[in-house]
C-alpha cells in the first residue's frame, strides 16, 4: 500500500500523547494518533485514576474503623472488594470516555493498532482489526509509556504472580498478601490491602523502604506501616517462590527471622520498564539507553531530527505531571516557536500512602538548572514534625 | 517535614513533607523555587490557621547547619 502522508504522527495516548495531537490538529495540521491498547495510557487505565480511587476506599475503611475515637458509632467494618473494583472501573471508564469525547471529527485521526518504524519518517501500523497501514510524516512523536517490570524469579511460573495491574482486578480480599519490593508501588498497595483487611508482608532486599528518600523519612514511613499492622522484612532477598493456589511461599535469603514466608497472594512491585522494544526504533535510528529508555535532548527531541519522545518512555520522569510538562514543552516549541526546556522544571513527586509523602528531591538527580554545585553549596536544614493533633482534627475532612 | 536551603544564595534546594496534606503543602515550596525567591519571602508569608501549610513559615525559622 502506498504511504498515507500526515503532518505529524503521535504513537501512544497518555497525558502527553493525548493532548499534543489535539493541539497540532487545532493549529491546522493533519495528525495521526496511533494507540494499540486503551485510550489514555497508564495514568487513566492502570495508574493514577484506578489506584487513587482504591486508596480512597482503603482510607475510608481505615477511618470507619477509627470512627469511635471521634465519637461516631459504626457497625463492624468490612470491605467488599468486588464493589471497590466496580467503583474503580466506573471511574476509569469515565476518564476514558472523557478522553474519547475530545477526539472530535476535526481533531486528530485515531488509528487503533500497533506502530513500528520502517524508517525515520515512516511507520507501519498493524491494525487492531486486521491489516496494516503505512503512514509517513515529517514529525513523529513517541509516547509509548512503561509497563510493570517482570522479575525472573525461580518458581514464578508455578504460582499466580500479581502485578500492579492485575492486583486491581481481584474480587476478594486476600487473606495474606506478600509484596515483593519496598518501593512506591509496593507501599501504596501494601497499605491499601492492609486497610482492606489483608494481612500484609512487605519483602525488601535493601535495609530500608523507599531508599531514594532520606533515612529519617524511610524510618517514619516504616513506623507508620508497622503501626498499621504491616510486617516488614528488610534485608531479605526473595530467592524463589513455591506453592499453589491459595498458598504461596516466598523463600528469602536473610540473616534474621524466618527464611520462608507463606501467604495467599503475591504482588511483584519491582519497578517498571519502557515500552520501546516493539517500536522498530532501530529502523528509524533512534537511540535508547542501556535500560531501554529513548534518549532525548533538553527539548525532548531524539538523536533523529523530527522524532520526539514524551512521557515515561524517555526516562526523564516517570509521572503524569512530567509527561504533561513534556507535552507543554514540545507543543509550545513546535507551535509557538518558544525554546522551553526540561531543565527549566523543578522535579517533584509524591508517594500516595496515607498520609502522603511529597518531595522536591535535593542532591539525588533531577535537580534542574538552578541547583548549585554541590561542592560549593553550604546547605542549611530545618525539620519539624507534622502536627499529629492537626491530623486528627482534620482526618474526617480531607478525604480525597 | 524538612527543608534544605543554600545558606549563601538563600534559595530553597529541596523539601520533604510527610503528613496530612503533604501532597498539597509541597507546592508552596515549589512555587517559591519557581519564583526564584529566597526563603525569607516564604518565611514571612502569613498562612491560614489551622492548616498544615502554616507550619512551613515557622519551620523555616529553625534553619541551621546540618548536624553531622
Amino acid at each position: 500500500m502506498a504511504d498515507e502522508h500526515y503532518d505529524a504522527i503521535v504513537i501512544g495516548t497518555s497525558q502527553g500523547g493525548r493532548l499534543l495531537p489535539a493541539e497540532l490538529a487545532k493549529a491546522g495540521h493533519k495528525v495521526a494518533l496511533v494507540e494499540r491498547g486503551q485510550l489514555g495510557g497508564v495514568c487513566v487505565n492502570r495508574g493514577c485514576t484506578p489506584t487513587k480511587t482504591m486508596v480512597a476506599s482503603a482510607r475510608l475503611a481505615y477511618q470507619a474503623r477509627r470512627a469511635v475515637e471521634f465519637g461516631v458509632r459504626t457497625g463492624p467494618v468490612s470491605v467488599d472488594l468486588a464493589a471497590v473494583r466496580e467503583r474503580k472501573q466506573a471511574m476509569v471508564a469515565g476518564a476514558r470516555q472523557n478522553f474519547a469525547s475530545r477526539l472530535t471529527p476535526d481533531g486528530p485521526e485515531l488509528i487503533e493498532g500497533e506502530a513500528h518504524f520502517t524508517g525515520p519518517k515512516t511507520v507501519e501500523i498493524d491494525l487492531s482489526d486486521g491489516g496494516t497501514r503505512q503512514v509517513s510524516a515529517p514529525a513523529i512523536v513517541i509516547d509509548a509509556g512503561t509497563r510493570p517490570r517482570p522479575l525472573e524469579l525461580a518458581g514464578a511460573g508455578d504460582v499466580t504472580v500479581l502485578d500492579s495491574t492485575s492486583i486491581m482486578e481481584l474480587d476478594e480480599v486476600p487473606e495474606h498478601l506478600i509484596v515483593l519490593g519496598g518501593g512506591y508501588i509496593g507501599l501504596e498497595f501494601g497499605q491499601m490491602f492492609r486497610r482492606f483487611g489483608s494481612e500484609v508482608t512487605i519483602i525488601e532486599m535493601g535495609s530500608r523502604l523507599v531508599q531514594r528518600e532520606d533515612t529519617e523519612i524511610s524510618s517514619a514511613v516504616q513506623e507508620l506501616l508497622i503501626n498499621e499492622g504491616i510486617t516488614l522484612r528488610l534485608n531479605a532477598r526473595c530467592l524463589r517462590v513455591s506453592g499453589d493456589a491459595g498458598s504461596i511461599i516466598a523463600h528469602v535469603d536473610c540473616e534474621q527471622d524466618a527464611p520462608s514466608i507463606e501467604g495467599s497472594h503475591l504482588l511483584l512491585a519491582v519497578g517498571r520498564q519502557p515500552n520501546t522494544d516493539d517500536l522498530g526504533l532501530d529502523a528509524a535510528g533512534v537511540s535508547r539507553d542501556d535500560r531501554g529508555y529513548i534518549v532525548v535532548n533538553d527539548q525532548l527531541e531524539t538523536n533523529v531530527p523530527g522524532i520526539w519522545a514524551l512521557g515515561d518512555c524517555n526516562g526523564r520522569g516517570a509521572f503524569t505531571h512530567t509527561a504533561y510538562n513534556d507535552f507543554e514543552i514540545v507543543a509550545s516549541n513546535l507551535l509557538e516557536g518558544t525554546s522551553r526546556r526540561i531543565s527549566d522544571r523543578i522535579s517533584a513527586y509524591a508517594l500516595f500512602i496515607d498520609p502522603p509523602l511529597a518531595r522536591r528531591p535535593h542532591r539525588n538527580g533531577g535537580t534542574g538548572s538552578r541547583a548549585p554545585d554541590p561542592g560549593r553549596e553550604t546547605a542549611h536544614e530545618t525539620r519539624g514534625k507534622s502536627d499529629r493533633k492537626r491530623r486528627d482534627e482534620r482526618i474526617d475532612e480531607d478525604c480525597r | 517535614m524538612k527543608i534544605v536551603v543554600d545558606a549563601q544564595s538563600r534559595q530553597i534546594l529541596g523539601a520533604t513533607v510527610f503528613g496530612t496534606g503533604g501532597d498539597e503543602v509541597i507546592h508552596c515550596v515549589l512555587d517559591t523555587m519557581y519564583a526564584k525567591a529566597p526563603y525569607p519571602v516564604l518565611q514571612r508569608a502569613m498562612h491560614i490557621h489551622p492548616t498544615v501549610s502554616e507550619l512551613i513559615p515557622t519551620l523555616l525559622e529553625g534553619l541551621a547547619p546540618p548536624a553531622t
